[in-house]
């Protein structure tokens, strides 16, 4: 008790002052006898009375002893102190007793426990203190007082596995013997002994472990934010002001390192460790518990990307930092500031429409730097690049699940929307007239337009929708409408969706309200929609007439602002010009008569200032008079006459126009539109005119013809001409970059006008069958054109075509303007005097590979001009025999309907030209081309191989579309298909050829599988006669040699200065199998052509030769290995000798060295077998020479081994011919490739020499081969 | 269901020729030879028996479809024989091949029963020579395992 003083002090001292006047002293009573006790009270009285003072006397020690308790709470806790305590307290109790309360306590424990008990417990405590004697005195021990009031469970020490078992031993035995007392002494008054020791936890905080921050301000007038100021790096985020002071917050507590360390009082660890030791560590069952400040946690934070409210990312070291009344920390995970993408998808879910909103709004705002990533600005959220489409297609998609919410949440879904379809790449959006599509597209493609345009149209009818959101959804409708045609065709055939756009954006109240005006845009919309499929025009013609009301009332005296007059008026006629090119609505200009007489009077005079306003205009005018060129072929028919539109004078409209436009830049697309009236009306006479329109082509040529020849429009054709010339410098680098579009667009406009120069120039014309001209009806600078088409025809603009980039692939719609150029060109240069008819066909023949989709009546039309050109006197004039059995059978007509099919390979959808033609009128389906990834559907642009596409048809005769609609005249057989084919193809190809036009000219890889064709006839053929077969036709044999010739190896020496040669620009042999196979693998075909060859070649010469290319080791060694390997045996019948390979060089055979151990075999195994002549024998000699001399081996594949297996083998096997060559073998590695017998003519270097010689010795062979060497 | 009945494919219909060979019109000293009711089994061995030949400029032979029968086996020579007598010594040869290779087998097989008798394990053998083949494929493997 010593150990202890204050506490013993102040319970000694403040109980002697106490109750404790224990002993009473005898009072002795006068009489000598005590004093008879007057029974006054009664025994509950005195029994309460007893009671109070005991009560009060306990009550004073309590205060008393618990002070001292208290006083020494900041002291480090002895473990142990409680059980001083307790017994402090036992003790005290005891020594308050009375001598009875005492024999009355004792007699209770007695009865309880038995008599023994006080043996029991003396015993215990001796045996306690003499444990405790050495360390702590007299405490008083553990087990009294647990055997006094059970508290056994309450134990605090930790305890380890070990001492845990011991001790569970101790206590069993220890409750047999003494079952648990109530605790009849210590419960009444003092705490529960365990709780003694409990360290409360905010008193070992430290002061600064507590923070305090600025909470958010009371009154909006206070400055709220309080940050610091971001570190220096990365972009800054502000989130604003920060005035006062703050402390920086600690670092995260981390998981304590040792795992035997004693974990946190209270924290699940502990529990588990002090409660449950049996339990797992970490079970999974109880993660939930675990803290989430840990450090897993925190790297997934710097895994994942957190987004403060406005869209942008918070750098990781921020968001830890960040106090929490910015809104930052409304996520379940971690305690970092920011929303990570997942929080903020499940929060844009949520039932609250404020928090739904708010979401929707960062949603948005995250669309928007995402789209960003495309264009290469980061923005610090570089770990999503690769990720934009799927998250676009996500986000996309939680904002068509909260389009239908009334309200904020509703706005903020069509943003969201809106951001991710339309403002995620802005400027896609200028290609008009191509449809956008492409595979890469997710987001858009994957939208459910059968649930989300309804929606739509219930939006806008609704007209809840805020003036913002409305245009947004206008714009969501145009580019879901550019996508493709399928999608333009579902917004039309969306219940309600046309009639709720045009009753909101274009029928709006008159007089026009402040607020709403009509909107041009939704007439873009119209027009997309209507340039997309013939059926959506039709459907639009219904809301067509209400648009007259833009017509009606004209800019100069409209109701609304002259400029969004001009413009809404400019659209309604830009979208009847729309209609007009599918030959539909036209009668509209005979019901509107009056309205498009005062139109054209208001264009025609100084009023109109709008060069889009005048284009419209005779682009209308244009596409109404096509249409009345045949009043049939408009729908319905007779809507529009050739008399009306002589009647309406538009001719003369025109010519009042021109007379007051000048010639500077901006007009020169009205020019262009008055030069393509013009054509159009002389084209038109020359149908309905009398005497083929005559008069009218001097009519016009009266206007034209000085301004040709020394005016305006001399000057705008020739400046034309030169900012061509120079925009096409600007284009001159591959690939086209984004940056260069606008100098593409700007040849492009400039094209449409030389285009339609060049169109009014024919149309002046008198008919071909008049004769040769004897002068041009007005000049044009000939040559200048000439030149100009040339370089465009071999720019290198048109490898836009393959462009597979992101920004530019939908730009080839531009090249249209050029093709349609290069189309006028053609047929300009057919009818002028200096160009020979070889000159033609080659322009012919280029131009073909350059005519886009829409341009195939055209193409075909070219097509027809080059068979009737290729008469047998002008083939032969070429210097190419052909005789004239080839000739009887038809001629050229036997591949017309072939190449008609190439031409035109899809029959239900036909692209109207760019500019329309009677025939197009009714024929078109839809006036967009392609998107790119569709394009090689099409057959235009034709491919360099187009010519030889009738062995296509016959390979595939049963499945060939051409041969279940041929021509009743055709009873072409198969041999005569392919000597046409195959003569066409080498009279192109020469012409070409001459023309140095090596970009259209049939690449040596293509020439080889075409003529694999004609051999492949045969495959699956069951004839037994040779005479059936189409490659032993003498004539085709002939024209196939004729078509390789130029393609076999050169022996010119070439300049190649590395040993291994570059692969074919133009595609290799497999690539260019691509487009007939398909999907099947060349390899595939090239076993077939082998097993071909070896079932029914009876060694055909030509046949054996084209086994070789892929043999060539630019291909993989399963060709080599099934040429030489599998098919080992059929070597032997290919003689071709060393120059009639079909190669640009031999050396593509013999570098790099073959290294392939079963290909080495197999030459080695032939060579051995004599089988081999010709050029398989030099292949395989060298290889096998290659492998055994170091000196000849390129690189580090040489083996030592290998090299004197393969000379034992050769040695030892071979005959003394072979050894001769190998030991002799040569090849040098740059320049010309040495054939036999130079290979082993050449002298060798006295070095190399001395090598092999050192080699063939090693091996102990040099007695007999040293001289062969040259050592005699 | 609709396969053809296995002996067609081995057995002659009434009147039906063996063996035809047509002199090929265009090309000298060829010819194409059809071979009914053979297949792949015949017509490769023959063809690399030709190959073999030094008359032999071209052999080939292929089967035009599976369900058919017949092999084609086309031949050239340098004309010092006509295919057809070349195609009679190959002939003869793999004849004499394959006997020398059946006599060769007996006679191993016959070696193989004798010691198998000398060795006295044979009594207990099973019937399908289980344990004779166990230890010729090392090990028990089956021939499924290749």
């Amino acid at each position: 008790m010593s150990q202890t003083p204050p506490a013993l002090v102040g319970s000694v001292f403040e109980r002697s002052s106490a109750s404790h006047s224990a002993p009473k002293a005898f009072k002795p009573a006068k009489a000598g006898f005590p004093v008879v006790q007057r029974r006054s009270k009664s025994a509950f009285a005195r029994n309460r009375e007893d009671l109070r003072t005991r009560g009060a006397s306990r009550l004073r020690n309590v205060p008393i002893v618990v002070p001292s308790e208290n006083a020494q709470a900041p002291k480090p806790v002895d473990p142990d102190a409680w059980r001083d305590q307790m017994s402090r307290e036992n003790e005290q109790r005891v020594a308050s007793m009375t001598e009875e309360e005492r024999e009355q306590e004792r007699q209770e424990i007695i009865e309880r426990f038995g008599s023994g008990v006080g043996t029991l417990l003396k015993r215990v405590r001796a045996a306690r203190d003499k444990q405790a004697q050495p360390s702590t005195g007299d405490k008083i021990s553990v087990e009294e007082v647990q055997a006094q009031d059970g508290t056994a469970s309450l134990e605090e020490v930790p305890i380890t596995a070990g001492e845990k078992s011991e001790r569970n031993i101790t206590s069993i035995r220890r409750e047999s013997q003494v079952s648990p007392p109530p605790l009849a002494l210590s419960t009444s008054s003092t705490r529960p002994p365990s709780r003694t020791d409990r360290r409360l936890r905010f008193a070992e905080l430290a002061p600064e472990d507590v923070h305090v921050y600025d909470s958010a301000p009371p009154s909006p007038r206070r400055k709220a934010l309080a940050l610091p100021p971001p570190s220096n790096d990365g972009p800054a985020i502000s989130l604003g002001q920060f005035s006062g002071t703050l402390k920086p917050q600690e670092p995260l507590p981390l998981r304590p390192e040792v795992n035997n360390a004693e974990p946190e009082e209270g924290s699940a660890e502990y529990i588990r460790r002090r409660y449950f030791p049996d339990a797992p560590a970490d079970d999974p069952n109880l993660a939930w518990m675990q803290h989430s400040s840990l450090p897993s946690d925190s790297e997934l934070v710097t895994s994942s990307l957190r987004f403060d409210l406005s869209g942008k990312p918070i750098p990781p070291a921020v968001s830890s930092t960040l106090p929490t009344h910015l809104g930052l920390h409304h996520h379940a995970e971690g305690a970092h500031a920011g929303y990570t993408l997942d929080d903020v998808f499940l929060l844009s879910r949520s039932t609250v429409p404020a928090q739904r909103a708010t979401m929707l709004g960062v949603l948005a705002r995250i669309a928007k730097r995402i789209s960003k990533i495309d264009r290469g600005v980061t923005d610090g959220m570089e770990e999503l690049a690769g990720k934009e489409e799927e998250l676009r297609k996500r986000i996309v998609a939680a904002g068509v699940e909260a389009m239908t919410e009334r309200g904020s949440v509703g706005a903020r879904a069509v943003e969201v929307i809106w951001q991710c379809i339309v403002g995620w790449d802005e400027d896609i959006m200028a290609f008009g007239g191509v449809e956008l599509e492409s595979p890469t597209d997710g987001a858009i493609n994957s939208l459910r337009l059968d649930f989300f345009l309804p929606q739509v149209a219930t939006l806008l009818s609704q007209g809840e929708i805020l003036e913002g959101g409305r245009s947004q959804l206008l714009a969501i409708l145009h580019r879901l409408a550019q996508q493709s045609n399928q999608f333009a065709s579902s917004i039309v055939k969306a219940p309600k969706l046309i009639a709720s756009v045009v009753q909101t954006f274009l029928l709006t109240s008159i007089p026009p309200t402040e607020t709403v005006s009509p909107d041009p845009s939704a007439l873009e919309l119209l027009i997309i929609l209507a340039n997309a499929s013939r059926e959506n025009a039709s459907a639009l013609q219904e809301p067509a007439d209400a648009l007259l009301r833009f017509i009606t009332f004209l800019p100069s005296s409209s109701m609304y602002p002259p400029h969004l007059a001009a413009s809404l008026l400019t659209s309604t006629l830009r979208f009847y010009t729309t209609l007009a090119t599918y030959g539909l609505y036209s009668h509209i200009a005979t019901t509107a008569m009056e309205q498009f007489t005062q139109l054209g009077r208001f264009i025609r005079s100084n009023a109109c200032t709008s060069p889009r306003l005048m284009v419209a205009w005779t682009d209308l005018l244009a596409a109404w008079m096509v249409c009345a060129v045949d009043p049939h072929q408009t729908t319905p028919g007779h809507e529009i006459l050739w008399s009306q539109i002589i009647g309406w004078g538009w001719n003369s409209e025109v010519d009042d126009l021109s007379d007051r436009l000048g010639s500077e830049e901006g007009i020169w697309p009205v020019w262009a539109g008055i030069w393509k009236v013009r054509a159009v009306w002389l084209e038109g006479a020359r149908v309905n005119g009398i005497r083929g329109g005559s008069s009218e082509r001097m009519e016009v040529l009266e206007i034209i013809r000085d301004g040709f020849e020394d005016g305006k429009e001399k000057d705008i054709v020739l400046c034309c001409l030169d900012t061509i010339k120079r925009e096409l410098d600007h284009l001159a680098f591959v690939p086209i970059a984004r940056t260069q579009l606008p100098h593409l667009r700007a040849v492009a406009n400039h094209a449409t006008t030389l285009a339609s120069a060049i169109r009014l120039w024919l149309a002046c014309l008198p008919p071909p069958a008049e004769g040769p001209l004897s002068s041009p009806p007005f000049p044009l600078p000939f040559p200048r054109i000439s030149d100009l088409c040339a370089k465009i025809t071999v720019h290198h603009v048109w490898s836009l075509l393959a462009s597979t980039e992101h920004d530019t692939r939908h730009a080839y719609v531009y090249l249209r303007s050029l093709s349609e150029l290069l189309l006028g060109y053609l047929r300009l240069s057919r009818r002028l005097p200096g160009i020979s008819e070889n000159l033609w066909a080659a322009q012919a023949l280029s131009i073909l590979s350059r005519l886009l989709p829409g341009d195939e009546d055209f193409a075909a039309q070219v097509a027809d001009d080059l068979f009737s050109l290729m008469t047998p006197r002008w083939v032969n004039a070429l210097g190419i025999q052909a005789p004239s059995v080839v000739w009887d059978s038809g001629g050229m007509l036997v591949i017309k309907p072939f190449v008609a099919h190439t031409i035109r390979p899809h029959h239900d959808i036909c692209i109207g030209p760019s500019s329309p033609t009677p025939q197009s009128i009714s024929r078109a389906t839809t006036l967009r081309l392609p998107s790119i990834t569709a394009l090689h559907t099409y057959g235009l642009p034709l491919t360099r191989e187009w010519t030889l596409t009738p062995l296509d048809h016959l390979l595939r005769s049963g499945s060939s579309e051409v041969f279940k609609a041929l021509p009743r005249y055709w009873d072409a057989s198969e041999i005569d298909v392919t000597r046409i084919s195959l003569l066409f193809t080498r009279v192109c190809r020469d012409v070409l050829h001459h023309f140095a036009l090596a970009d259209f000219t049939l690449t040596r890889e293509e020439a080889i599988f075409g003529c694999m064709k004609v051999f492949m006839l045969e495959h699956g053929q069951t004839q037994t006669d040779s005479t059936e077969e189409v490659f032993r036709d003498r004539l085709v044999g002939q024209l196939m040699e004729d078509l390789l010739r130029p393609y076999t190896v050169s022996i010119a020496p070439a300049a190649a200065s590395t040993p291994v040669l570059p692969p074919p620009i133009r595609g290799d042999l497999e690539q260019v199998a691509i487009k007939f196979l398909g999907a099947t693998p060349f390899y595939q075909y090239y076993t077939d052509f082998v097993a071909l060859y070896d079932a029914i070649s009876f060694s055909h010469p030509l046949f054996a030769r084209l086994l070789l290319p892929p043999t060539s080791l630019r291909y993989p060694v399963d060709y080599r290995k099934h040429l030489w390997s599998d098919f080992g045996h059929i070597l032997k019948t290919i003689q071709t000798p060393v120059d009639q390979v079909i190669c640009e060089d031999i050396r593509e055979y013999l570098w790099p060295v073959e290294t392939d151990p079963q290909v080495l075999g197999c030459y080695l195994h032939n060579l051995l077998k004599q089988n081999l002549q010709g050029f398989v024998h030099l292949v395989a000699l060298h290889h096998i020479a290659c492998n055994i001399w170091q000196d000849l081996h390129d690189d580090a594949g040489w083996v030592e081994d290998r090299a004197n297996k393969l000379l034992e083998a050769i040695v030892e096997q071979g005959g003394h011919e072979l050894v001769r060559e190998v030991v002799r073998y040569h090849q040098s590695t740059t320049g010309v490739a040495l054939v036999p017998p130079q290979c082993f003519a050449y002298a060798l270097d006295g070095q190399t020499k001395m090598a092999r010689l050192e080699c063939v010795s090693r091996l102990g062979l040099g007695d007999r081969l040293q001289g062969l060497l040259g050592f005699v | 269901m609709n396969a053809p009945n296995r002996f067609e494919l081995y057995v002659l219909e009434d009147g039906e020729k063996p063996v035809e060979i047509t002199e090929d019109t265009k090309i000298p000293n060829a010819a194409t030879i059809k071979v009914v009711k053979q297949d792949h089994t015949l017509g490769n061995m023959l063809r690399a028996q030709l190959l073999a030949m030094p008359q032999i400029l071209f052999a080939g032979y292929k089967v035009p479809h599976p369900l058919h029968p017949y092999f084609l086996i086309k031949i050239q020579t340098d004309g010092t024989l006509t295919p057809q007598e070349v195609l009679e010594q190959a002939c003869k040869k793999l004849i004499g091949t394959m006997s020398s290779l059946e006599a060769k087998f007996k006679r191993e097989f016959s070696f193989k029963d004798v010691e198998g008798a000398v060795g006295g394990v044979g009594a207990q053998e099973d019937p399908y020579g289980g344990g004779g083949a166990g230890g010729a494929w090392s090990g028990g493997r089956d021939y499924l395992d290749f």
